[in-house]
């Protein structure tokens, strides 16, 4: 969108931009300063305020109308060199989910510090100036600028906000556990009128949302793009934002579980959750540490879904190679394509010979016999993964789930969870040894 | 916990935030209502309504008399629509604007051409097209009242104007009367114009609503371009023979209504106040005061330009059939500025645009609008016959310069021998064959020419295919430097070793400083000049064959010389396709009786000795060929196979036969042999058989990618590569720059042509020297470059009704026939085809008519009375208007352009005049109304003083004759064989305008297969041009319909019959008036040929005619017709300066209408009026055949009597 101005025509679009943003910025600020004001917290409104004047420092820069200045509100050109060459090409995927998992884990372990009004407003305050000094990289802006993917940039925020209210929640709650006191939903636990505390405050937020998407309509225009041609794919060709995360997994398993399977377990598996829960506990408010591996597996696969959509609508570009945030799309870049299944690895390379294939006239069943004996290690492999790994954790680590649970209950729930653990899994092992697929017997369209 | 009655959330504090939600709510639904109401073609449709009744308004006051103007005046304030007079109360329709009510019947509405013929791709179909542009841009096909091709508004453009000072300004008023001091002095009594009180867009804007005619307003006139005042007399005379004359001359074009005065005498001002109070001040002087003005308006409110072409209902391509994007492309069904996909010509265009109309370059919509200056390429799509744009008679401006430019570009460089564009069955080889090319060059020679062929001729059309580095890395350039010298050498080793001896080739006869004297005059007489350059005439730059004038470095030597003298004898015995015509050079004798080879002479002249270049081929690097060799083996044979193939040589005896260049190669891989290999591989990939006959290439297939729909090309299917890159400091026009930089279409096609390799920037690290871009690199302009990517642009292949394709009338295709053979054989260079054409407007008197000489009735051609009568009328300006055909009167002195001083004296070299005020000398070609005289074309010039001339169009054809109009003036009058200046004219190739009314079409087509001489003057012959039969026919057509002859109508001589009738009547006269004289039939042709005979007074004094005449200097009258028509004859004989103003023949027929008798020449000789002996003499002429055949089989009709007196009548 970006890269067919020039430079100073460029920063002069994006500094129209800022303006707003940097004003938006300061006025949450200012709002929170109030607010701790009134709250007797002087020092923390003091910084607060400071901050705001910041950004409305960084507004009237932008204001100025000297695009120029605006290209040196931007990220230091060694930083966003690193952030690309980690991002980038193969590694980039691996980088970006082993380090999201690093920094959640991180997050969840300090969750006490991270959690506290002051840190997350400051994290937040240090993300909207990322984020404002990251869009006068041209790249960058054209990403995140492109009106198809500001919504997604929004729900980012949304997303981080809705976040840490629970985890923040919770935090406190599990805090007045330990000191003995009942959770905070249990205090202003009196009942409501239907009218006017739940209809009218309906009402309300249907009136501001009406007003909001006029304005956004008006503000943006729909992201029409060129007269469709069967001769033409765009590339690259991408689902919308809801969709990009399933159409990002075919990369990883076959079109089937992909695209059938996989989204009918997540259902499936969403709508077992209340029959499989035994804990009692933690019910109608938040909580972590009463239910952690609840919440810990629901967090995972949440995030996981979350950073699907990131990888496919901000990370993948031309060809469907892997793109740093500040890198040009460059249409030149291609994707590695040589895919090797496990039978492959197993017979080529481990024991250096062809793997069995059935002779030309082979009658149906010893077909099938050589198929199997081809794929009898990735077969062996999933065995393991389903059924030998509930088994050890029913017999260790999760001995007491088990006995809780029931025999089919766990069952299910070791299984569910082991699809769901072989999901990062298997992308991590795509990316890093090109394994395209553990079992693969693509003459009877079953692959894993 | 039961419910209490208290509310969780506080009523009150719901109640304001649903209060303020709300207003936030109301706050959208208007914003949005208002951002429909106030999209930019509602605005673009109010602020044309305005204008349009501003101007309507002032328009129709500025057609009332004084009277009615103040009634008007007093009337006008009343005429606004009132409540009740209006359909709608208050606001009248501009209710129906209001926001939510336009959306019922509102005056503003979306406009739009639907085209479901002329359909566009959309990929998924081929669907109507959908015009909305109409509805921004209101007012694109207003014209003027009463004019179908004036526009109502032009293109904004800021003009200069001078506005006379009113007589009596400042200085001397106080010497006026006391009547003028009582008189308020206002604008529209001083200057003849009056200001609106509100502008037309802006309303401050201080703008002309009022002019008085026959005011200084109206005579406002725009400055000469040159800014001196005065000229020498040579400046003058220079000028006019160069065609530059009229932008010397101011020019009347008067304030206009709706101009905005900008700057009064360079001060810039503001308002009307401002304005009246500086223009009323008084100005200093009586010198002109200088307004800047700014006049007509800015899109989209101006018409569109050359209505008389497109959009205007009345112009061939009107708004309802063709839309707009057709030819401008864009996105048609959008209604604003920003979707519409326009595209600026400039990056300021584009800057201004993105800052005050949101433009942003929509790269989704994948045929933006053409930039302006590729436009013209759109035209393509329905004018495929390139023909139907050329200049015509009835298209005298040419409507797409730029396109035709392209495309006879794109068929002069060839472009068509490596790119196949069309179904162009034939690809015509531009280059000379290559077939003898080992009789012609030196290897050197060949090495020295294909390395860099600008360094020895800068002005070929030759393309650099070698040497082209400046895109390359280190490595690369190295490479390059290695390589290039080889496959340079090995082109060279090919083409002697394929080249095939040609015919006989002839020993030079030793040369002299003397010979190349008399070669240099030759070259330069014999009109080698006229298709060649040399350095040694400047002033000749025709580029039509090539310079000439570093010949000697190409054929060094004795080979290169004996060539050139075989050459110069007959050029097609070596190349049957070459257009050098034979020049039928003879021999010449000098004054001492000495005969001369001219053939000799020329080439001696032209392979000066001086800077000889060496015969031998330099050395080169063996280890370089191996590794080519080699690499280009390993294109064909794996590794080691190339490597045992380099080493010994190709196995011919094995399985498959070898084929190609790798024959060179079979079981010997000598040096020589390699260099063949390589040379030959090298003509495979740099495509040299695209241009050149090459023997063994006869059926290689072009190298190039097909054009023929390269301008629907998608953009992101274009490799860019690295390109943008390479160019970034590159001093490049920004606008090309950055369509570079932007992936646009044109940015590649002009990069392609700047520098045909660059894509190959950053790329050749990848790639082997072998694997490089090949296009070779054109000389050419950036204005070149720009015409060639409009025709390409245009190759878009569209589907189009052929009812919509432009198809060429008969008549047209025989004038585009002709001038296409006019143009292959260069005829204009020495012919002119069309005299000057001046346009001149002047005061009654100014212009001094001759006296015209009284002619026989049968010399004059009827001249329409209603022109006669046109020319008495006055213009809007009070001034007469002419258009005079002919050229400036050539002077008795120095054969220039004849110019006189305001006494009527010739211009003095070194003095200096006013161009406006001296003298042209005109002398007329064709007849011509002034001032509602007739003046014929013939001997006196008129006198037309420079001022008077407002348009010149230039002479077309016979630069090359005019050019050397002074030279023989010079030469001819020292040997006393000229008495007149004009007369110069009768020793260069005669003048072809009319021609076909003069020369029979038989003999013209045969003469054009096989010219003979008939001027025994003309120091010049016609060359010998092999024309087909088809050419020469087409030629002959093409004169005949230039002179309004139908062309398929034989002229025809009087019939035998009519012959024996006038000769009976003859007879019968004869016996009235001279009884004694025997009257035998055939009397009267006898008679005539006494005329003819006379050797004192008749036409065999200059005429030759069998063998009389000892120094003949007409044409011989002997085979006059077979020549020439019977009606030319009748009107040469009795005016010839009427036909040829500048000819030395004298009307021998002496026309006295006063004379009651009207006795003509020799009334001895023949008995009759002047009207009669024309008409005897025109019979005799033409039917001379019949007649000599009649006198040598029957006995002389009347034996010589006494020698008539020499007594005329």
């Amino acid at each position: 969108m970006y890269s067919r101005l020039t430079q100073l025509e460029f920063l002069q679009e994006v500094a129209g931009f800022l303006v707003g943003y940097y004003l938006a910025a300061a006025l949450v600020n200012i709002v929170a300063a109030s607010v701790t004001w009134r709250r007797g917290r002087k020092t923390e409104a003091v910084v607060w305020s400071v901050v705001a004047a910041v950004f409305c420092i960084l507004a009237i820069i932008a204001l100025a109308g000297r695009p120029e200045l605006v290209g040196r509100l931007s990220l230091p050109q060694w930083f966003r060199d690193t952030v690309n060459l980690l991002l980038s090409g193969r590694q980039g995927p691996i980088v970006f989910s082993l380090g999201s998992a690093a920094t959640l884990t991180i997050l969840f372990i300090f969750r006490r510090f991270f959690v506290r009004p002051v840190v997350a407003l400051a994290g937040m305050n240090l993300a909207l100036l990322l984020f404002g000094f990251a869009v006068t990289d041209r790249y960058f802006a054209d990403i995140v600028g492109k009106p198809d993917n500001i919504a997604i940039v929004g729900m980012l925020f949304l997303f981080a906000y809705v976040t840490w209210l629970a985890t923040y929640k919770a935090v406190l709650n599990d805090e007045r556990r330990s000191r003995g006191e009942p959770p905070l939903e249990k205090l202003d636990d009196e009942e409501v009128l239907v009218w006017p505390d739940l209809i009218y405050v309906e009402l309300i937020v249907i009136v501001l949302v009406t007003a909001a998407i006029i304005a956004w309509s008006i503000l943006v225009q729909a992201p029409l793009e060129g007269p469709a041609d069967v001769a033409n794919t765009p590339n690259p060709s991408k689902a919308p934002w809801y969709f990009s995360g399933l159409q990002e997994m075919l990369l990883y398993f076959d079109p089937w579980y992909a695209g059938v399977v996989a989204p009918t377990l997540i259902i499936l598996g969403l709508c077992a959750i209340p029959y499989l829960d035994v804990n009692k506990e933690g019910s109608g408010y938040y909580t972590i540490d009463q239910r952690k591996f609840a919440y810990v597996v629901f967090q995972s696969g949440f995030f996981m879904w979350v950073g699907l959509i990131v990888i496919a609508v901000f990370f993948r570009g031309p060809n469907w190679s892997f793109f740093g945030p500040f890198e040009a799309w460059d249409t030149q870049r291609l994707p590695n394509m040589q895919h090797v299944t496990l039978a492959e690895i197993f017979w080529n390379s481990w024991l250096g010979r062809e793997g069995p294939t059935a002779p030309a006239d082979a009658g149906t069943v010893s077909t099938f016999g050589c198929v199997l004996l081809r794929e009898l290690p990735g077969l062996i492999v999933m065995a393991i993964l389903l059924i030998g790994v509930p088994i050890t954790l029913a017999k260790t680590c999760m001995n007491k789930f088990r006995s809780d649970m029931g025999r089919l209950r766990f069952a299910v729930m070791g299984v569910l969870f082991v699809l769901m653990a072989l999901f990062p899994a298997k992308m991590i092992l795509t990316w890093a040894f090109d394994l395209r697929a553990i079992v693969s017997m693509p003459e009877y369209m079953l692959s894993y | 916990m039961p419910a209490s009655d208290e509310y969780f959330f506080g009523l009150k504090r719901l109640h304001a935030i649903f209060a303020v939600s709300a207003a936030a709510l109301l706050a959208t639904t208007a914003w949005f209502i208002w951002d429909d109401h106030d999209r930019s073609w509602k605005n673009y449709q109010r602020e044309y309504r305005e204008i349009d009744s501003r101007l309507s308004q002032w328009e129709a006051v500025q057609q009332l008399t004084d009277e009615e103007a103040a009634r008007y005046e007093e009337s006008a304030a009343p005429n606004a629509p009132s409540w009740f007079q209006s359909e709608y109360p208050g606001l009248g329709k501009k209710w129906l604007e209001l926001p939510i009510a336009d959306a019922f019947n509102s005056p503003l509405k979306v406009k739009q051409v639907w085209l479901p013929e002329i359909t566009q791709n959309l990929h998924h179909a081929q669907t109507a097209r959908i015009d909305r542009c109409v509805t921004c841009h209101v007012g694109m096909d207003r014209t003027i009242a009463g004019s179908g091709t004036e526009p109502l508004i032009a293109n904004e453009q800021t003009l200069r104007l001078m506005i006379d000072a009113p007589a009596g300004s400042a200085h001397d008023t106080e010497s006026e009367s006391e009547d003028a001091a009582t008189i308020e002095r206002t604008l529209e009594n001083t200057f003849g114009f009056s200001l609106a009180e509100e502008g037309l867009v802006d309303p401050s804007a201080p703008t002309v609503r009022w002019i008085a005619p026959d005011s200084p307003a109206a005579n406002a006139f725009l400055p000469a371009a040159s800014t001196a005042e005065e000229q020498s007399g040579e400046q003058i005379r220079d000028e006019l023979s160069s065609g530059r004359w009229p932008d010397r001359i101011p020019h009347t074009i008067g304030l206009k209504l709706g101009d905005v005065i900008v700057e009064i005498n360079g001060n810039p001002v503001g308002t009307a106040t401002e304005i009246e109070k500086t223009l009323l001040a008084g100005p200093e002087s009586d010198e002109p005061i200088a307004l800047t003005i700014r006049r007509g308006l800015a899109a989209p409110h101006a018409s569109h330009p050359r209505l008389d072409l497109f959009v205007a209902a009345s112009s061939p391509h009107p708004i309802d059939e063709f839309g707009c994007t057709v030819c401008h492309e864009g996105q048609g069904s959008a209604t604003s500025f920003e979707w519409a996909s326009h595209t600026p010509n400039d990056p300021q265009q584009a800057a201004r645009w993105r800052s005050d109309l949101d433009w942003f370059d929509n790269h989704h919509w994948e045929n933006p609008m053409l930039p302006n200056r590729f436009v013209e390429a759109s035209c393509l799509k329905c004018h495929q016959d390139i023909d139907t744009l050329r200049i015509t008679e009835t298209q005298p401006e040419p409507p797409a310069v730029k396109l035709v430019e392209g495309f006879d570009l794109v068929q002069s460089l060839g472009c068509i021998g490596c790119h196949e564009i069309g179904k162009s069955e034939s690809r015509p080889r531009i280059g000379p064959s290559l077939k003898h090319v080992g009789d012609k060059l030196a290897v050197s020679a060949i090495m020295r020419w294909v390395e860099n062929p600008h360094r020895i001729r800068p002005n070929t059309k030759m393309p650099r295919s070698f040497g082209l580095t400046n895109h390359l890395t280190e490595q690369g350039r190295a490479d390059a430097e290695r390589f290039e010298p080889i496959e340079i050498r090995g082109i060279a080793e090919y083409l002697h070793a394929a080249a095939e001896p040609s015919a006989d080739t002839e020993t030079p006869t030793t040369s002299s400083d003397e010979a190349a004297t008399r070669g240099k005059k030759l070259f330069e007489l014999r009109g080698c000049v006229a298709c060649h350059r040399h350095e040694d005439f400047p002033s000749a730059d025709s580029d039509f064959g090539p310079d000439l004038s570093n010949l000697e470095q190409l054929l060094s030597g004795e080979k290169g010389h004996r060539w050139l003298v075989s050459w110069l004898r007959n050029p097609r015995q070596h190349d049957p396709n070459t257009r050098m015509p034979n020049p039928l050079l003879g021999t010449s004798t000098a004054g001492d009786g000495n005969t001369t080879d001219d053939v000799a002479d020329l080439a001696t002249y032209l392979l000066r000795t001086d800077n000889a270049m060496p015969e031998d081929a330099p050395g080169f690097d063996a280890d370089a060929l191996d590794e080519l060799v080699l690499a280009q083996l390993t294109k064909r044979y794996d590794r080691n196979t190339a490597q045992r193939y380099l080493e010994s040589g190709i196995p011919g005896a094995g399985d498959k036969p070898v084929a190609g260049a790798e024959q060179h190669l079979v079981d010997n891989a000598t040096a020589q042999n390699k260099l063949r290999y390589i040379g030959e591989r090298a003509i495979a990939q740099r495509g040299c058989f695209g241009c050149h006959e090459i023997p063994g290439f006869e059926n290689a297939k072009p190298i190039g990618v097909p054009l023929s729909d390269w301008g629907r090309k998608p953009e992101h299917q274009l490799a860019f590569d690295h390109v943008a890159e390479h160019i970034a400091d590159q001093d490049i026009e920004p606008f090309h720059r950055q369509a570079v930089q932007q992936h646009k279409r044109h940015g590649f096609l002009m990069q392609k042509l700047r520098e045909p390799r660059s894509f190959d920037h950053q790329l050749m690290a990848e790639k082997s020297f072998t694997d490089g871009l090949r296009m070779p690199q054109f000389d050419l302009t950036n204005q070149q470059r720009e015409a060639i990517a409009t025709y390409v642009l245009g190759l878009v292949d569209d589907q189009i009704p052929a009812h919509y394709r432009a198809t060429i009338s008969d008549r047209a295709r025989i004038v585009a026939d002709g001038e296409r053979l006019l143009k292959k054989h260069n005829c204009t260079a020495c012919h002119l085809m069309k005299p000057e054409q001046w346009e001149i407007a002047f005061e009654s008197g100014a212009v001094i008519v001759p006296w015209s000489d009284p002619a026989l009735p049968a010399a004059d051609l009827d001249f329409p009375e209603e022109l006669l009568a046109a020319s008495e009328e006055e213009d809007a300006d009070g001034l007469l208007r002419a258009t005079v055909v002919g050229m400036p009167m050539v002077d008795d002195f120095d054969g220039g352009p004849s110019v006189v001083s305001e006494d009527e004296d010739p211009l003095e070299a070194d003095e200096t005049y006013d161009p406006g005020s001296v003298y042209l000398l005109f002398q007329l070609w064709r007849d011509a109304a002034i001032e509602g005289q007739l003046v014929r074309s013939g001997a006196a010039p008129l006198m037309i003083p420079g001022r008077t001339v407002v348009r010149k169009q230039p002479a077309v054809g016979g630069d090359q004759t005019r050019r050397l109009l002074p030279q023989i003036f010079e030469q001819k009058q020292d040997s006393g064989e000229l008495a007149r200046g004009g007369e110069a004219w009768e020793f260069l190739p005669p003048p072809l305008f009319r021609l076909g009314a003069k020369v029979r079409q038989d003999w013209l087509i045969e003469y054009l297969q096989d010219p003979t001489p008939i001027r025994p003057k003309s120091v010049m012959r016609m060359p010998h041009f092999s024309l087909s039969r088809e050419d020469a026919v087409a030629l002959a057509k093409y004169f005949a319909l230039l002179s309004d002859l139908d062309p398929h109508k034989p002229s025809t001589a009087r019939t035998d019959a009519q012959l024996a009738a006038a000769d009976a009547a003859y007879r019968e006269h004869l016996k009235t008036t001279q009884p004694d004289t025997s009257a035998l039939p055939g009397i009267r042709l006898e008679h005539a040929m006494k005329i003819v005979a006379d050797r004192e007074q008749g036409c065999v004094k200059c005429h030759q005619l069998g063998a009389t005449g000892e120094k003949p200097m007409g044409p011989n009258l002997e085979l006059a017709y077979k020549r020439l028509r019977p009606e030319f004859v009748r009107r040469w004989i009795a005016k010839p300066d009427r036909i040829a103003p500048y000819t030395s023949m004298l009307d021998n027929l002496r026309y006295q209408p006063d004379d009651p008798k009207q006795d003509g020449f020799v009334v001895d000789y023949y008995h009759g009026t002047s009207s009669e002996q024309l008409e005897a003499l025109v019979d005799l002429l033409m039917r001379f055949d019949r007649f000599s055949i009649r006198r040598q089989t029957t006995p002389r009709a009347a034996p010589d009597t006494a020698k008539p007196t020499s007594d005329n009548e």
